[in-house]
């Protein structure tokens, strides 16, 4: 009881659960980029690589599922996080600058949140397909079979200028949350000194560059109509 | 020979613990620039004291930046603009003439503000009562080099002793939280050969009295860096972090 208690109620403890939920997560965004770049590589190619993702009914499930749980986590102890911190000052500074605090760190609950509203609508739109059937429902052949055309859904369903908007505004919520959060890992898990401090620092906010203008690239090219 | 400067003063005013305090506008007149922080505010404490008003209340000691007793906000910012020292080191050669200046307490809920510029700082002596101490057998003082200790082990454990305690990090974080102080303790000790018996307990104990005193969590802003005194490094943060996985692991929590 005690070992849930310092793992699961005290602030270390549940630093290491958002550490570490949080790198699953951040680990997903980046495989999930990697393999929509694709899309540059061709319809067969993105369409092929779909049908890879749903061969196995249980090993999507299982990772489905998995990845649900690690949100849902995070996000109940990011809150529990958040109220404490909230109450650990109830009096606030008539100037209240919060000194030497940068933009991302603070902005890191309003972008939570925003990423989450974005992931539910993201998820029910072309995963689901229950806001835009049309788009969904397309298929193509890829060799002698009939599979999901997920190249066109891509290009229609990101295409369109509202939807394409709403991907560059979560995109940016999401590299400036992971601004913040990427290096905040090593330092929640203690996996961070002097020596390493300048390392870690560079090549996360590489990383997260690197996310932000993947990102940003598939829904500017298939508004452009550059990709068809 | 350098100009005297007027100021304009808004100060936080409250009777006592119980009372609601507000901000109240003082002017501090003919204020020299080689005046620290503190002397400026006896200056106009006299001026008071002279026209039968209550004086700002306000905490000090040696008035040399080592002993952390002063703590006040200065425009929003924890021992005011000049990083690396407290506020009785801070001089009013950093203001300019005609300036607005914001004096507020530390804000935090383990810190309840006493009367005017004065909080009760108890909860870290509590945290320090936990763990932060070691124990020794009694007798004749050990020779100096009997426990040889790294110069690079004693280098940092010196950097985490700096730590005057003054509660600067706590002031300045946004979540209100104590973690750069509890680390600079549990470091500093956790460094040296003479800690190593009781470290896994003293950071579960720490870091447990932490929890129970009302302090937010450590999001690493790292503004508990920026403002402090004696610059302890946030690092120690990532050691405490450490050795509290560490002392969680052996099973400290179940002793």
């Amino acid at each position: 009881m005690n070992l849930i208690k310092a793992i699961f109620l005290s602030s270390v403890g549940r630093k290491y659960i958002m550490a570490l939920t949080g790198a699953a997560m951040s680990a997903f965004v980046f495989v999930h980029l990697l393999g929509n770049l694709q899309i540059f590589l061709g319809a067969d190619a993105l369409n092929k690589y779909a049908v890879l993702l749903h061969s196995n009914f249980a090993i999507l499930w299982g990772y489905r599922l998995g990845l649900g749980t690690i949100a849902l986590v995070h996000i109940v102890v990011a809150l529990s996080l958040w109220l404490e911190n909230r109450a650990a000052r109830p009096v606030k500074y008539v100037v209240n600058k919060q000194p030497y605090t940068d933009f991302a760190s603070k902005m890191m609950v309003c972008g939570g949140v925003a990423i989450f509203f974005f992931v539910i609508w993201h998820i029910v739109d072309l995963t689901c397909g229950l806001t835009r059937p049309d788009v969904v429902n397309q298929t193509a052949m890829l060799g002698d079979k009939q599979v999901a055309d997920v190249y066109h859904i891509v290009i229609k369903g990101i295409g369109h200028p509202v939807a394409g908007i709403c991907y560059l505004i979560a995109t940016c919520c999401l590299a400036l949350h992971l601004w913040h959060g990427l290096e905040s890992i090593f330092q929640s898990l203690g996996l961070r000194n002097k020596t390493y401090a300048l390392y870690i620092k560079v090549v996360t906010k590489a990383a997260v560059l690197f996310l932000f203008a993947g990102m940003c690239l598939i829904p500017l090219v298939c508004m452009l109509g550059i990709l068809k | 020979m350098s100009k005297d400067m007027n100021l304009t003063l808004k100060v936080w005013r409250q009777k006592d613990q119980a009372s609601n305090g507000k901000m109240e506008t003082y002017q501090a007149k003919k204020v020299s620039p080689d005046m620290s922080f503190l002397e400026m505010l006896d200056v106009v404490n006299e001026d008071l004291i002279q026209k039968g008003q209550d004086p700002i209340a306000f905490d000090s000691d040696c008035r040399e930046g080592i002993c952390g007793t002063c703590s006040m906000v200065v425009n929003g910012v924890p021992h005011g603009p000049q990083r690396g020292t407290t506020v009785c080191q801070l001089h009013m050669r950093h203001f300019k003439d005609g300036d607005t200046i914001a004096i507020e307490p530390w804000r935090a809920r383990p810190f309840p503000v006493l009367k005017d510029l004065i909080t009760n700082r108890s909860a870290l002596d509590r945290i320090i009562q936990a763990g932060g101490y070691i124990s020794v057998s009694t007798g004749n003082a050990p020779a100096a080099n009997a426990l040889p200790i790294s110069k690079k082990a004693s280098d940092e454990a010196m950097d985490a002793a700096a730590c005057i305690g003054c509660g600067a990090c706590v002031a300045a974080c946004k979540n209100a939280s104590a973690m750069l102080f509890v680390s600079a303790k549990v470091g500093h000790l956790g460094l040296l050969p003479q800690g190593q018996p009781e470290r896994d307990k003293r950071v579960w104990k720490m870091i447990s009295q932490m929890d129970k005193e009302g302090f937010g969590n450590c999001t690493n802003t790292y503004a508990c860096e920026s403002v402090c005194p004696k610059r302890v490094s946030a690092s120690f943060i990532a050691r405490l972090n450490r050795d509290y996985a560490v002392a969680v692991a052996k099973g400290e929590c179940d002793r």
